[in-house]
């Protein structure tokens, strides 16, 4: 279900607007040049609105004089600073505006604060602040929400909910939060411990919970760069493969391309388990290998769980040879084929099993060669009693 | 059964070349018993195994006696005078400080050290080698210790998961999957544990127990209305018990 987006008033507005409270000002510079149709869909993706949203935005402000708060449209050397994760002094900045803002002119502050272009990495940062000064009620329900998740993930404190919505409202928005804590925090990736934790979890929760795959691009991407710099990645791995999707392995294999042999260290050790990856070949020769070896096999993988807690070298996607043998697709959690067998199929699914494993793996590739090939010699020799089945694939190994 | 130079050894055999204990004789009746086929080099390869695991059992319930801690890697914690912990929560051995040194001294001094369980794992495979290697080729060939799961395992180890296995053995390594583990406990994902060839295991951070007692534990941490149990799967991991005793055998006779 697409959620209820709004667009951004501010793309269409010159108005200055805030840099430290809305780093996402550096997606102006971004988007400004894009047409219409891929400005608002850029947008869309990273900032959405509740649709539970309880709070009214209050109306623009009234103008700071502060040139601080201010950020020009253009392209500045002020706006590339934005696009960069920010350093510890830069968000010790926004806590001490945000203080003095607090003290001074609490309506501003909330407006800030609970403005939808907000990061994520804001909100963290002034969390404390927002404790000290009880204002957690008057935030919006997007921070609120935020909030709770965070003090659950560092404190454990589950709290009762006290949400004015339904049940099915309730799993949206925190959908929504947890995608926008992710999308908007995975900049500032590697802030402290506690951050990336919630990174973490927050990952987990969208991954095993629900079942979210358009976030595996920024996981990978974090991954890899956790790995260059020494981070943990073991629970982010382990999110990633939890998606069960072999597809998704693309994101890992694209690495191998890389010119930081970190990258390609790590893409090698999270792709093992496929045969065409050696540590021999040249990268850009693994990286085809490996898309081949998917192409052909993805509807034939199950997913095994393994994990690097479990095992040095994980095989969390296995190839079900008997269904490739018999070009049958297969459930890819339980390993077992969706459709029935015929009794000429079953026959023949005995007497395979009796087979050596390299027998399984010859004839299991040969028939999916000659399936792609050529349906109707396909279907001659799959009837074939399984002795001249092989003799016939042993006779045609180079058929590709 | 146990082939030697194509003769297939008895218990007797063996009984009658090396005193043995009972679970060294557990474990021979098991070897003996089976269908499959365990060939070894020598006698001494056999010995240097049981050896092995045996110190695995004991290094095991040592290091569950010695108090580590139960720590995530993102909060884990060891003895500064010994290891350097990683950005990503493993340790290494600090420079100037012997292996031996340093992995004594997790038994010595235990809560000063908190991990994750399959790190635990590796600990206990290096203090069972360091009970039974000389110090020197203990240091020699582990002389670059990284404990952090078993994503960065000396090769020399040679530590190796197999998927199905002809027969269990006191020492093995198992590993209980929980599928449906509460996301904002990953690290309850499963648990590492270690065969102590009594019908009870240790795994690091809930001890020692039966396989049920241990899931019992583990189901604590699925999510609310978890579906799927906790469960012991066949895999087995264990060290090159072979390559090991290759590299003993060799030091010992040239030495």
């Amino acid at each position: 279900m697409m959620f209820p987006y709004c667009r951004c008033p501010y793309l269409l507005s010159t108005k200055p607007i805030y840099p430290y409270f809305m780093p996402y000002t550096w997606y102006f510079s971004n988007i400004i040049n894009l047409p219409v149709k891929d400005l608002y869909e850029t947008y869309t993706r990273n900032v959405h609105f509740s649709p539970l949203q309880s709070h009214i935005l209050p109306e623009w402000p009234h103008d700071s004089k502060d040139e601080k708060y201010y950020l020009s449209l253009d392209p500045s050397p002020s706006t590339k600073l934005l696009r960069q994760t920010r350093s510890h002094d830069e968000l010790n900045n926004i806590e001490t505006a945000f203080r003095a803002l607090i003290e001074t002119d609490l309506e501003k502050a909330l407006y800030l604060i609970n403005h939808e272009t907000l990061p994520f990495t804001s909100l963290f940062w002034l969390r404390h602040d927002i404790e000290k000064h009880g204002v957690f009620d008057q935030l919006s329900l997007r921070n609120r929400t935020a909030l709770s998740i965070v003090n659950e993930i560092l404190l454990g404190k589950r709290d009762t909910l006290s949400m004015p919505c339904s049940y099915c409202d309730y799993i949206q928005t925190v959908h929504s939060v947890l995608k926008w804590i992710l999308e908007t925090g995975s900049i500032d990736d590697g802030l402290s411990n506690d951050y990336d934790q919630v990174l973490d979890i927050t990952a987990v929760l969208l991954i095993k919970i629900y079942r979210d795959k358009t976030i595996l691009s920024t996981i990978s991407d974090m991954i890899f760069k956790r790995y260059t710099k020494g981070h943990f990645i073991n629970d982010l791995v382990w999110a990633f493969f939890q998606s069960h999707d072999p597809n998704s392995l693309i994101f890992i294999a694209d690495h191998l391309k890389s010119e930081e042999p970190k990258e390609i260290e790590l893409a090698r050790k999270l792709l093992r388990f496929c045969p065409s990856i050696d540590d021999h070949s040249k990268t850009l020769e693994e990286y085809t290998a490996f898309t081949d070896w998917l192409k052909e096999n993805s509807s034939f993988l199950s997913f095994t769980g393994e994990s690097f807690q479990q095992s040095t070298n994980p095989m969390p996607y296995v190839v079900i040879l008997e269904a490739k043998y018999l070009y049958k697709t297969v459930d890819l959690l339980t390993g077992r084929s969706f459709e029935a067998f015929t009794e000429n199929e079953s026959l023949l699914l005995d007497e395979y099993k009796e087979l050596d494993n390299d027998t399984k793996i010859l004839l299991a590739n040969f028939s999916y060669r000659l399936h792609q090939r050529d349906l109707s010699s396909w279907k001659t020799w799959i009837d074939y009693p399984i002795e001249k089945q092989l003799s016939i694939a042993k006779s045609n190994r180079e058929v590709r | 059964m146990i082939i030697i130079s194509g003769t297939i050894i008895s218990l007797d055999d063996f009984v009658n070349q090396y005193s043995v204990g009972p679970m060294e004789r557990k474990i021979l009746e098991i070897l003996t018993a089976s269908e499959f086929i365990y060939s070894y080099r020598s006698m001494d390869y056999l010995k240097f195994e049981l050896d092995l695991r045996v110190n695995i059992i004991q290094a095991a319930k040592d290091l569950y006696k010695s108090k580590m801690d139960f720590k995530t890697f993102r909060q884990s914690i060891c003895n500064p005078d010994f290891w350097e912990r990683s950005e990503e929560g493993g340790f290494s051995v600090k420079n100037g400080v012997l292996p031996s040194d340093a992995i004594e001294d997790i038994f010595i001094n235990g809560p000063k050290y908190g991990t994750e369980c399959a790190t635990a794992i590796i600990i206990v495979y290096y203090k069972a080698l360091l009970n039974i290697l000389p110090k020197k080729l203990f240091n020699e060939l582990f002389s670059e210790i990284y404990l952090m799961n078993w994503k960065s395992l000396d090769t020399d180890l040679g530590v190796t998961t197999y998927k199905k296995v002809p027969d269990y053995l006191p020492g093995d390594c198992r590993y209980i999957d929980n599928p449906d583990v509460d996301p904002l406990t990953p690290h309850w994902q499963g648990e590492n544990v270690i065969d102590l060839g009594n019908g009870t295991y240790y795994g690091h951070g809930i001890g020692i127990g039966t396989a049920d007692k241990i899931i019992e534990v583990l189901e604590k941490y699925r999510k609310a209305e978890a579906t799927q149990p906790a469960r012991l799967l066949d895999s087995v991991t264990t060290p090159d018990f072979k390559y090991l005793a290759h590299r003993y055998l060799s030091f010992v006779g040239s030495s």
